[in-house]
């Protein structure tokens, strides 16, 4: 399964909102700060991936696309 | 879910009781009426290895999984609830530097942190921001290299004593997390004292006047300051206390059927009387259910589980109300003696007044487990 689609499940699981992909899920105040952090733990179990310092950014947790560009970006990286 | 423990947490949490008993014990009730934790104390926590034991080996620490971890700070808790909040502020800022600091931060600060040679405090709360915490209204302002920060924080827990803050402020906007030394210009420590709870924290209410801070000090990128590092430290937090209100209601059990075993009533002892057994029994079973909910969460931490963020929540609302309620109870089977200083169960009920507001208040951890609890979690 792509990433995206396994990000998809995981915020249809845990966050029971209508949302598109590019929905802000903080800005539009689905989801409280706490969040964040499942995410990150998510991604990193879920992929086997490693954010660093400068992967923390709140940017690329802030949505479905935003994150699954983020963690591609990442596997591709560990591939390369 | 596997309980059963392994033997190096069975190791390790002996280990922790009999370090509790002769280091800290002795010392508990002096630490609640002197409003302060002798340096006797202080040394022997740094010394322990208790304040790096989760930290990874890498840099010193001991590398102990979240279980044991966890089964430490219950028996820590359970003799003194000061010492316990020195494990949990200092590795909150410090897992805040494992996980989001650079290299070379890590090479900077995690050798002394995991040593105990150093002592780490959390610098969150202000005077009008608690809970709240998008409304800190401590600044960082950029000078050339370097953060001139201005503000104040309050309720530092251990701050009198603290060789390091990690200090939440808004730059441009944006919420920052930035080390700042202890011997930095600018900086004042003045502690705060008659305090109701954990009174041998060191608390301090500590100012920045214009503090310079190295640019190299900034903890995780701009913008991620309260979203991600408060929360990842605040995280750590909430596991802490969970577990050291564990440690209340099972010292609350202890001191009660220590008590009602030996104390007389109308001819007979306590421990005879059925209401008094239906007190002791209500305390086992929260003393059970919490240390289990605090298992539940160290395990899904173990094993890199996201609900292991809620779970934690769950288990530090459920412990820190049952340590209110058990110390209640624990002064009320007491009797006068549980309001004297005679017995330890009135600094209990104090301490666990702390609990049930510190990391998160009942009333916060009501409305996040709410909304929680409307994604049918248990489904899961």
């Amino acid at each position: 399964m792509q990433p995206r689609e396994t990000i998809k499940q995981y915020f249809s699981r845990t966050v029971k909102a209508k949302m598109d992909d590019d929905t802000d899920i903080f800005d539009m105040g689905i989801v409280d700060s706490l969040f964040a952090v499942q995410l990150l733990m998510f991604v990193e179990n879920e992929f086997s991936i490693v954010a660093e310092r400068e992967d923390l950014h709140i940017r690329n947790f802030c949505s479905i696309a935003a994150l699954s560009n983020f963690v591609e970006a990442k596997l591709a990286k560990s591939a390369a | 879910m596997d309980w059963q423990l392994t033997d190096r947490q069975l190791e390790v949490r002996q280990a922790a009781r009999q370090f509790a008993a002769e280091r800290i014990a002795p010392w508990a009730a002096r630490i609640d009426r002197h409003q302060t934790t002798p340096e006797e104390v202080l040394l022997a926590m740094r010394d322990s290895g208790y304040l790096g034991s989760a930290l990874p080996a890498q840099w010193g620490g001991g590398a102990t999984d979240p279980i044991g971890y966890g089964l430490a700070t219950e028996e820590i808790g359970r003799v003194c609830s000061s010492v316990r909040s020195l494990m949990t502020v200092h590795n909150m800022t410090a897992q805040a530097i494992a996980k989001l600091g650079s290299g070379a931060q890590r090479a900077q600060w995690l050798p002394d942190l995991c040593a105990g040679r150093k002592i780490a405090a959390f610098a969150l709360s202000e005077p009008g921001a608690g809970s709240a915490t998008s409304a800190i209204e401590t600044t960082a302002t950029i000078r050339g290299n370097e953060f001139l920060l201005r503000g104040t924080k309050k309720w530092i827990t251990y701050g009198q004593v603290a060789d390091v803050f990690l200090v939440f402020a808004h730059c441009d906007g944006q919420a920052i997390a930035l080390l700042v030394d202890r011997k930095s210009d600018g900086l004042g420590i003045e502690p705060l004292t008659e305090m109701e709870g954990t009174r041998g924290s060191m608390l301090a209410l500590v100012t920045f006047r214009d503090v310079a801070v190295p640019k190299d000090n900034q903890i995780g990128p701009t913008g991620s300051g309260l979203s991600l590092v408060s929360n990842i430290a605040l995280d750590h937090g909430r596991f802490s206390v969970a577990w050291g209100s564990t440690g209340i209601v099972h010292a609350c059990l202890d001191a009660c059927v220590d008590y009602v075993e030996r104390r007389e009533q109308g001819g007979q002892k306590l421990r005879e009387h059925q209401l008094v057994r239906r007190h002791v029994a209500d305390m086992l079973v929260s003393a059970t259910a919490s240390r289990a909910l605090c298992l539940r969460s160290a395990h899904l931490r173990q094993t890199g589980d996201p609900r292991a963020v809620m779970e934690t929540c769950v288990a530090k609302y459920h412990a820190s109300t049952a340590a209110v309620r058990a110390a209640t109870t624990a002064v009320h089977l007491h009797g006068a003696n549980g309001c004297s200083g005679d017995y330890p169960v009135g600094r209990y009920l104090r301490d666990s007044m702390v609990m049930s507001i510190i990391e998160g208040s009942d009333e916060i951890h009501q409305i996040t487990l709410g909304n929680y609890a409307l994604q049918r979690p248990y489904l899961d």
